[in-house]
Order: C-alpha cells, then sequence, then structure tokens
C-alpha cells in the first residue's frame, strides 16, 4: 500500500469514470493544493463548541443513543464569514472540517494530518484521521489549541494534508456519515461486546 | 403624585423601552450574519432609538402640562414616541431571525448577487419566520422610519436624516422565506417570486390601476344594478353609491393581485428556468390547484392559471426545454422529467380554473383584464426591466446540466464542471438548482415500495441532495469570487 504520489495524484482527479475519481471540490488552486505527495485542504468556517458551562460530563457507558443525544444538546454551532477570523483561545478544542468536499474512489483511503506549521504554534489538527475508502463529505477535523496564546484561524487557510494510498482491492464505504457538508460530532455505535466491558445496569 | 408626577414616570417607561432597543441592537450588530444587511438594520434602529430616548425628554421639558391633577391625558408627541419606539422594537425579530444559523447562509450570497444585479439600487434582506410564507415587504424601510421621524423633526439633531440614509445606504426590503423550508433548497426558487414583486409593483403604477377603474366602471355599474334589482333599498345615490364602490374594489383587489402574482410568478421562471415551475408546484399542491382568489387569501389567483402562465414563459422563452431530448440526459432521467412535463401540461390545460372564475361577474372582469395585461406585463419585464438578458435557453442551461447531474448521482456536490484538474468551470446558481431538480424527479417518486411502507432511503436520498445542492451553491460563490481575486 504505497503512498500516491503527485503524477498519480493527478491521474486520480483526472480519472473519466466519476465513481472512479478522485474528487477534492473546490480545487481552488491546483498548483498549490497538490504537493509532491499530497493534497493539502482548508479549513471550513463550520465550528462545534461545546456549552461546557451546562455540560457536566460524557459517559459513553450510558446508553448509546442517550449519551449521543446529550452530547449533540450541549453543541454550539458557530458559522463564520469567510475573511472573519475564529479565534481559538489555549487548551480549547474545536469541531470543524475541511473546506474541501472529499469523494474518494473505492481503491483509495487516505490519512489526514495537520501540517507540521500549524503544529509547531501549537495546533493539533485531527486526531482521528484515517478515512476509508469511498467515503464522500467534507472531513470533520478535531482541533485543539495546546499552545499559549490564542490563534486566529481564518476559514480557507490551508489547514491539513490528505495523504492517499492505493489499496490492494476495491472495498465499498459503510461508514455511519452519511455525506457530511460540515462538522459532525461522533455517531457512537455500542460494538457487540459494549454490555461486557461497560457497567450492568440496574434495573 | 400630581399628574405631572404620573407622566414623568411614563417618561421614564419610555426612555427604558428606547434603551432596552438600542442595547438589543447594539449586541445583535455584534453577532454574525450572512450579509451586512441585518447588522445595517441594527446599527439603524439603535441609532433612531438613541435619539428618541433623546426626545422624550426635550418633549417632556417642553410640554405645557395643563389641566388639574385629574387630567392624565399625557402629550401627544410623548405618546407617539412610545407607539414609535415599540413598533421599532417589534422589527428588532427581523435581525434577530436573520442571523446566520436560521438562515440558508450557504445560498445568500448568491441570492444577493442576483438581487443585486436586478436591484443595483436596493438593499434586500432575506429572514425566516415560523409562519408558512414566502413573502416580500414593499414597503422600503429606510423611507418607513424616515416618515415615521418627520414629526420629531424639532426634537432629533439636525443632520439626523443624513445619518439614517448613512446606515441605510439603500432603500431596504425584506424578503420572507418559511423556517421550515430552511434547508428545502429547492424551493428557494421562489424567492426569485418575491423579488418579481418589486417589478411587479413598478408595473402597476397608478396610470394603470386608474386606467383599470375607468375601463370597467360601466361594467361595474351594470353589476351592481343586477345585484341590488331585487334589494329593498331605497332609490339614489346614497344608497347605492356604496354597493359599487365595494364593487369597485373588490374588482380592484382581484385585478391588481391577480397580476402582482402571475407578473412575479413569470419573473421566478425568467430567472430560475423549469426549477421555478418544478418549485412553484410543490408550493400549489400544499395550496389547493383551484382556490379562487377572495378577501380570505389575499386574492391569490388560483395555482392552476398561475402554473400555465410559468409554463408558457418555459414554452415560449426557453426554446425548446421540453420534451426533454438531449441524448446527454440518461433516458430515465429524460422519460421522468417528460412525465413531469406532461403532467404539468395535462392538468394546466384544463380550464376549471377560469370556468370557476367566471361564476362571479366580478372576478370574471377583473380576470378578463388580468388575461389581456399579461403579455404587456411579459414585455415590460424582458424589456423595461431588462429581464431578457437573464432568460436562460435550453441549450444554454442544458450544456453543463448532465455533468452536474452527474455528480449528484455519485453524491458530489454540483458546484462545477470539473473533467480534470486544469478544466474547471463554476457552475451558476441557476444550473446547480435545475440540475438538484432534474435529477430529484428522476427518483422521488419511490416513496412507498410495493408493502406500502415508507422507503427510509428516498427521505435520506432527498435530504443527501438538498445538503449537496446547498454546498454546491456555497461552493460555486466562492470559487467566482476567489478566482476574481486572483486574476
Amino acid at each position: 500500500m504505497s503512498v500516491l504520489t503527485q503524477e498519480d495524484i493527478k491521474k486520480c482527479f483526472n480519472e473519466r469514470d466519476f465513481s472512479k475519481r478522485l474528487i477534492v471540490t473546490p480545487l481552488l488552486n491546483p498548483s498549490e493544493s497538490i504537493g509532491c505527495s499530497s493534497v493539502e485542504v482548508r479549513l471550513g468556517n463550520q465550528f462545534v463548541l461545546m456549552r461546557r458551562q451546562s455540560f457536566t460530563h460524557l459517559d459513553i457507558a450510558e446508553n448509546a443513543s442517550n449519551s449521543q443525544k446529550s452530547f449533540e444538546k450541549y453543541q454550539q454551532r458557530v458559522i463564520t464569514k469567510y475573511k472573519e477570523p475564529f479565534v481559538l483561545h489555549p487548551h480549547q478544542l474545536v469541531i470543524s472540517s475541511t473546506l474541501e468536499y472529499i469523494s474518494l474512489p473505492e481503491r483509495l483511503m487516505a490519512y489526514i494530518i495537520g501540517k507540521s506549521t500549524w503544529g509547531r504554534m501549537g495546533l493539533i489538527v485531527a486526531t482521528a484521521f484515517k478515512i476509508d475508502p469511498g467515503f464522500k463529505g467534507s472531513i470533520t477535523l478535531e482541533i485543539i489549541n495546546e499552545g499559549e496564546v490564542p490563534i486566529l484561524l481564518y476559514p480557507g487557510i490551508f489547514i491539513a494534508q490528505l495523504v492517499l494510498h492505493e489499496v490492494t482491492s476495491s472495498t465499498k464505504y459503510n461508514g455511519k456519515y452519511d455525506c457530511p457538508i460540515g462538522p459532525e460530532f461522533p455517531k457512537f455505535t455500542p460494538s457487540k461486546d459494549w454490555s461486557f466491558w461497560t457497567p450492568k445496569k440496574s434495573t | 403624585m400630581s399628574s405631572r408626577d404620573i407622566i414623568e414616570s411614563y417618561a421614564l417607561e419610555i426612555v427604558s423601552r428606547a434603551r432596552s432597543i438600542q442595547k438589543r441592537c447594539e449586541n445583535l450588530s455584534a453577532g454574525y450574519y450572512a450579509s451586512e444587511a441585518p447588522k445595517d438594520l441594527a446599527k439603524t434602529i439603535e441609532y433612531i432609538c438613541y435619539n428618541l430616548s433623546k426626545a422624550v425628554i426635550t418633549i417632556f421639558n417642553t410640554t405645557p402640562f395643563e389641566g388639574g391633577d385629574d387630567n392624565l391625558d399625557s402629550p401627544y408627541l410623548l405618546n407617539l414616541t412610545d407607539r414609535l419606539i415599540q413598533i421599532l422594537g417589534q422589527d428588532v425579530r427581523y435581525i434577530e431571525a436573520a442571523k446566520i444559523e436560521n438562515l440558508p447562509w450557504s445560498i445568500i450570497p448568491s441570492f444577493q448577487n442576483l438581487a443585486r444585479s436586478l436591484f443595483p439600487n436596493f438593499q434586500i434582506m432575506i429572514r425566516p419566520e415560523w409562519e408558512y410564507n414566502y413573502s416580500v415587504d414593499l414597503s422600503d424601510l429606510r423611507t418607513t422610519y424616515q416618515n415615521y421621524l418627520t414629526e420629531f423633526s424639532d426634537y432629533l439633531p439636525n443632520d439626523f436624516d443624513k445619518e439614517i440614509s448613512s446606515l441605510l445606504k439603500n432603500p431596504f426590503f425584506l424578503i420572507t422565506f418559511p423556517s421550515l423550508e430552511k434547508k428545502n433548497i429547492l424551493l428557494h426558487p421562489l424567492l426569485g417570486h418575491e423579488l418579481g414583486h418589486l417589478f411587479a409593483d413598478k408595473y402597476l403604477n397608478k396610470d394603470r390601476k386608474d386606467k383599470f377603474a375607468n375601463d370597467i366602471n360601466d361594467i361595474i355599474e351594470v353589476i351592481t344594478e343586477k345585484q341590488l334589482k331585487d334589494a329593498p333599498l331605497p332609490e339614489g345615490d346614497l344608497f347605492r353609491a356604496p354597493f359599487k364602490t365595494h364593487n369597485m374594489e373588490l374588482a380592484l383587489n382581484f385585478w391588481v393581485r391577480g397580476l402582482e402574482e402571475l407578473l412575479s410568478d413569470i419573473v421566478g421562471a425568467i430567472l430560475f428556468g423549469p426549477a421555478a415551475i418544478f418549485a412553484c408546484l410543490e408550493l400549489a399542491i400544499q395550496q389547493g390547484i383551484d382556490i379562487m382568489p377572495s378577501e380570505n387569501n389575499s386574492f391569490y389567483p388560483p395555482w392552476r392559471m398561475r402554473i400555465r402562465e410559468v409554463l408558457k414563459i418555459i414554452d415560449n422563452y426557453g426554446e425548446g426545454y421540453f420534451p426533454l431530448r438531449n441524448s446527454n440526459f440518461s433516458p430515465t432521467q429524460r422519460d421522468k422529467i417528460n412525465k413531469r412535463y406532461e403532467n404539468i401540461k395535462q392538468f394546466t390545460g384544463t380550464k376549471k380554473d377560469i370556468d370557476l372564475l367566471t361564476e362571479n361577474p366580478i372576478r370574471k372582469i377583473a380576470y378578463e383584464h388580468v388575461a389581456t395585461h399579461i403579455e404587456t406585463g411579459v414585455n415590460f419585464l424582458l424589456n423595461d426591466c431588462k429581464l431578457k438578458d437573464h432568460l436562460i435557453k435550453a441549450t444554454v442551461l442544458y450544456k453543463n446540466l448532465p455533468h452536474l447531474i452527474e455528480r449528484l448521482v455519485n453524491d458530489i456536490p454540483p458546484n462545477a464542471i470539473e473533467n480534470s484538474i486544469e478544466e474547471r468551470e463554476n457552475a451558476s446558481l441557476v444550473e446547480i438548482i435545475n440540475s438538484s431538480w432534474f435529477y430529484k424527479i428522476s427518483w422521488a417518486d419511490v416513496v412507498f415500495n410495493q408493502d406500502g411502507n415508507f422507503v427510509e432511503e428516498t427521505y435520506s436520498k432527498r435530504n443527501r441532495v438538498n445538503n449537496l445542492t446547498l454546498k454546491a451553491i456555497e461552493y460555486a460563490e466562492l470559487a467566482k469570487e476567489y478566482d476574481e481575486e486572483s486574476k
């Protein structure tokens, strides 16, 4: 499973058949976006924050759908206009997404990796970074400012890069995220052995 | 406590009300909006309230209090100030509703650009409302405020009017859409209809209204006489004239409202092409096809007639939209689209609405005049209002539609025609919305399966198309701006 280089990436972009084509749209400036072994992606303009003042805790051992509901109940979605900054304070976590909508063909998977320039400023981008073959949508980014000073994030700036790999055989995407167009909160799906690992509920 | 004391504490309350609104607007102007219009409005209301609260103090101090302690009539101007402040307080809801999270924000810049291309000197603000209603307020808010404030000119700063004009630089209009349809982008071509009202309003000028009244005067006389034939009323104008006036007003309402709506629909069709007719049909189904105009429904013309007129525009000016023969569309798409077109053609071909309209003699005469005005109205829109430049021909629209639909089929936003990295062309608002309509029509009839169960996948697909379309409009506008700046 080798990493795709610039030439390979271009070939994937130029594939005639939509189902086989790699899509990163809008690709505003291809020469700047397509690097030697990655595609740079930009920060979107939607941010999801937690209303911490009223959110007590997150316990995934509670009924999964309940914990998700309460998680969503305390979220606050902020939309900024382009050219306006979003201020990320020290140690603050924000959920955002790539500006671009990505469509991976079934023969490609990707890793999304924060740009090192940001990392050196204390900005950690995308901790859950594997994107399955066949995924379509904007990629949710978990962004934390681990630095000591607030960082102004401008939607549209390059924030991360997609490193693409060819998989050994095609596979269909059967994930939980149905063509998201902005940041999405986690969707908890209990595993089959969920009850073994979590406390028994008293009846 | 004397009456003066009581009125003094009333003045305190007026000032407090003004300051509350001022404060609220100050906070709101720091909020996130999809355009500058809500902020401009917030700053204007804030400025007016600031000055009115100062005016209250002057008014109170310069008003002579007459009468004894039993006279609690507050001075006229004080009352008027209070009423005006309360009206301004109500208008704050427009700003609150227009916060970015309440709007289909991604389409606002595109829509604003469209509105600006039609009315370069107007400022248009879009706001949602929980009442199910697409509408436009035809009174310019800036003029309304300036008119309200003329009575206070002695108590306001000399440059007050100038300041208002610098805060609201242009005539300011509000367009409302139902909150419920925030994400239902495929219905939003109806906003084109709302813009159309601003043109229809120009068409229905005083001269045309007077001419209509003059033209129908004799026939209304005859109708009124016939109505009163057996009425136990004494002879003479004193008793009979009000009936004629009422009938005249009724005819005018039928005629004005009929033309207003039909011409606005036509504007929607000129601006959005086939998508306008599909969107109209969705609304028509909700409201009833042959509901007759009356005082109860604000004299809306029947939908069957409205869709018929929209179809005429599509057929006469689209140069071959339907039947869809272009081989770049898939056979299923062509088949489904043509079926939808045939259905529309069939039900607009029935003249049930016209038969019903003629059942009432006043309605009949008014709508005969509506019919004669449609052609002049269309010419007025195309030539005088220069909407000819916005007409979209089938050959132009159908050039990129198959590619955009193909993107939707593959769950990709239809924001651009991208055949390779080097070859990118941004799709237009009209292309995007039409591609989504054409795509949706090709599968949205599979709602119940053979067992009669609701097909959840169709519901998901519907939502997905809305999301992808919203995203596409945002992307296309952003890319357009980016390309222009990068030149």
